[in-house]
């Protein structure tokens, strides 16, 4: 039995001070502050300024390994995970060796059951001529979705064929787009609506990383017509943009001006954004200073602590952050529900509130941030996973994770 | 459970014993109790998307006990999307009617509107996630042929990965620690995590690939559709549908006296031939939806104690 005293939970009210009794994996009981009666032999938590929130699931990551594993690798990935109260990791297949077939989903499967500390999904990458086969049962259940890349990107996976855009609708992963922009929206738009015709029930398409106005209105008056679609937006192009970042070379979608920025945080405040998406993708700070360095932000283990902040500053509902980091991708992968009652899975991370700032003692292998300086609110006392403490106080403790296809 | 004034939106929020009492006050109202106990009562069905199947199904539960329906269906389910305008509605519906019956595309929408609501909210669905009222009527219809519902088995047959109508029937039956057999391809195999829930609540639970592999009896085969969408490989969903179909041939393979059950509406995944069969009861189990539905509405109107 594990009590967490007088913490802060979310509730539809607002933020609300409970008692929360976690037994055998499951919330057992919330109670109001010290109603409860006292169990000899329960590990008590009783933080000063505590905040439980349900834990993170992140549906875009590139943990590097297999390929570059010199950036980062699943063991370090999925600690700097824990670290920033993400439970579950969705991995992004621009390795290396691009992941386009079973053979290259079977090898990084393998990988991350050995090394991973969270639970995690793989996406497959569209090619112009692998849609076929993506189509079978024997990649349909290895993976969470399939990745498309609209534009050029790390990897080089740019998808050309009409006939593949317009087939990946057939099959029912998730589609996960990289548009490049508004132009690539369009495009997939277009497809998307002529799948339409002729498929029953689409599947869900996903867009990356919104990162401007423009992007945003297209996505806004599509979803009148498509229930199906869904946005991203990463921490990084809410938080940062041209004006107040400079450092480290460049990262894609590029920044926005102050106005995209004010923009995105009105669509995450709407509903019009579904999900945080961490992009986190690592590279070594001696790549980020080279001349042309290579597009990416490392950012899984600064988000939510982030957001969280942020969210207060704007005054947004608590229960509007927890869909918008955990509840909506819980949805699109069906992991049940994650909310903070009595019954459900205890997946949680337990914040301290207070005055800090962003750098040193990094999980990720890459050992920077974009966000270094960063006054936050917030840091990570504990995270826990199925009822089981699995990091506290910058340690670890590894247990059997899961290999989730949506 | 007192039910006077609450709110029914999840199987979760349900304990063993309030089950008993909706299917205790179900078989009342079945047999002829409770009647006209709606009257006066206005009844308004807030259907954000369409489901005319469950919409007539409250509508006629409640105009059979003497109450009135208001209502609206299929509104354009674009600016409701947005939460703060469904809670605006759900506060201005509360005041023209006793209770509200509400269906909506989004997950969640239902619980928000109870805690929006002055009076109690029926929820008939929202998003993939739950449908309580269909859950009762499946154990009713189950408590009617075998009643003790902590030893019947019921094996499950079909899309057990997507399929909310399992899901909530599952955990259902395990508030009775009854045991359970899975039968589904692995792509649509029950979620990991429910699966373990229902163990940790005391039921057994089997799991197999086809009906043909099972080597224990069932008394009910609740079998769902496998859709198309499911799959990428429209050959594979042949074969697999194939496989899955139910005939008269797989009936009689089985137990004996099996019941043969299916939330509706059926494609072909049970032939037609089978309808005639004793052991088809998917008709009467759909007919159950008046006398549940009824029982549910008198409970949370307090006009039945």
């Amino acid at each position: 039995m594990l009590v967490m005293r007088n913490v802060h939970v979310p509730l539809q009210s607002g933020w609300e001070r409970r008692d929360v009794w976690i037994e055998g994996g499951r919330y057992r009981r919330i109670t109001p502050p010290e109603h409860g009666d006292f169990i000899s032999g329960a590990r008590v938590v009783a933080p000063k300024a505590g905040f439980l929130i349900p834990a993170a699931v992140d549906p875009h990551v590139h943990v590097r390994e297999p390929g570059y594993d010199y950036k980062e690798d699943w063991e370090s990935c999925s600690k700097a995970a824990l670290k920033g109260g993400v439970c579950a990791i969705f991995d992004m297949p621009n390795n290396k060796e691009p992941v386009t077939r079973e053979r290259g989903l079977l090898e990084k499967r393998a990988i991350a059951l050995k090394k991973s500390l969270v639970d995690f999904g793989l996406y497959v990458a569209l090619t112009d001529g692998n849609v076929d086969e993506i189509k079978e049962t024997k990649i349909q259940k290895l993976i969470s979705g399939v990745k498309i890349y609209m534009a050029e990107t790390t990897g080089g996976l740019l998808v050309r064929s009409d006939r593949a855009l317009l087939q990946v609708f057939g099959q029912p992963k998730p589609v996960l787009v990289h548009t490049g922009g508004a132009e690539g929206l369009c495009r997939i738009l277009h497809f998307y609506t002529k799948a339409k015709k002729r498929v029953g029930t689409l599947p869900v398409l996903y867009i990356c990383h919104l990162s401007t106005k423009e992007e945003l209105t297209l996505v806004e008056g599509a979803k009148r017509e498509f229930l199906s679609l869904k946005a991203e937006v990463t921490p990084h192009h809410l938080l940062l943009h041209r004006k107040n970042y400079e450092e480290y070379g460049s990262v894609l979608p590029n920044l926005g001006t102050p106005e995209d920025a004010e923009c995105l945080w009105d669509g995450v405040a709407r509903g019009t954004i579904d999900f945080m998406g961490t992009d986190h993708a690592p590279h070594t700070v001696y790549e980020k200073k080279k001349k042309s360095p290579p597009a990416g932000f490392p950012g899984i283990e600064t988000a939510v602590p982030l957001l969280m902040t942020a969210f207060g500053e704007r005054k947004l509902p608590a229960s509007r952050l927890v869909r918008f980091t955990s509840q909506a991708a819980r949805e699109l992968f069906h992991l049940g529900d994650g909310s903070i009652m009595p019954k459900n899975s205890a997946s949680c991370v337990l914040f301290e509130e207070g005055e800090w700032e962003v750098g040193g003692g990094y999980e990720t292998k890459c050992r920077w941030s974009p966000f270094e300086g960063v006054k936050t609110g917030y840091r990570t006392l504990l995270t826990v996973v199925r009822g089981n403490v699995v990091y506290r106080d910058g340690k670890f403790n590894k247990r059997r994770v899961r290999f989730i296809t949506a | 459970m007192k039910f006077k004034g609450q709110s029914i939106i999840s199987i979760r929020d349900m304990e063993k014993e309030a089950l008993l009492k909706i299917i205790e006050t179900a078989d009342a109202v079945k047999r002829g109790g409770h009647k006209g106990c709606l009257e006066g009562k206005v009844v308004s069905t807030a259907f954000f998307e369409p489901s005319t199947r469950t919409r007539f199904s409250f509508a006629s539960a409640t105009q059979y006990m003497g109450g009135k329906v208001i209502g609206f269906a299929g509104t354009a389910s674009t600016s409701v999307t947005k939460g703060e305008s469904l809670v605006d509605t759900i506060k201005t519906i509360s005041g023209y009617c006793d209770v509200i019956v509400i269906r909506h595309p989004v997950e969640g929408a239902a619980r928000l509107a109870s805690e929006a609501a002055t009076v109690p909210v029926i929820n008939a669905g929202d998003g993939a996630n739950q449908h309580p009222t269909q859950t009762f009527l499946d154990l009713f219809t189950m408590s009617e042929r075998f009643r003790d519902l902590s030893k019947i088995r019921v094996g499950f047959l079909g899309d057990l990965k997507y399929g909310r109508t399992v899901h909530s029937l599952a955990y259902a039956l395990a508030l009775f620690r009854a045991p359970m057999v899975f039968i589904a391809p692995e792509i649509l195999s029950m979620p990991g995590y429910l699966l373990e829930e229902i163990r940790e609540m005391g039921s057994e639970t089997r799991q197999f690939e086809a009906l043909c592999d099972i080597d224990v009896s069932l008394d009910v085969l609740y079998v769902t559709r496998i859709q198309k969408e499911r799959f990428g490989d429209m050959q594979e969903y042949e074969r697999v549908a194939g496989t899955y179909r139910v005939t008269p041939e797989t009936v009689r393979a089985l137990t004996e006296g099996v019941r043969i059950m299916h939330p509706l509406p059926r494609v072909d995944e049970i032939d037609v031939e089978v309808d005639a069969m004793e052991n088809a009861i998917y008709f009467e189990q759909a007919h159950n939806g008046i006398p549940v539905r009824q029982a549910i509405l008198g409970l949370v109107m307090g006009t039945i104690s």
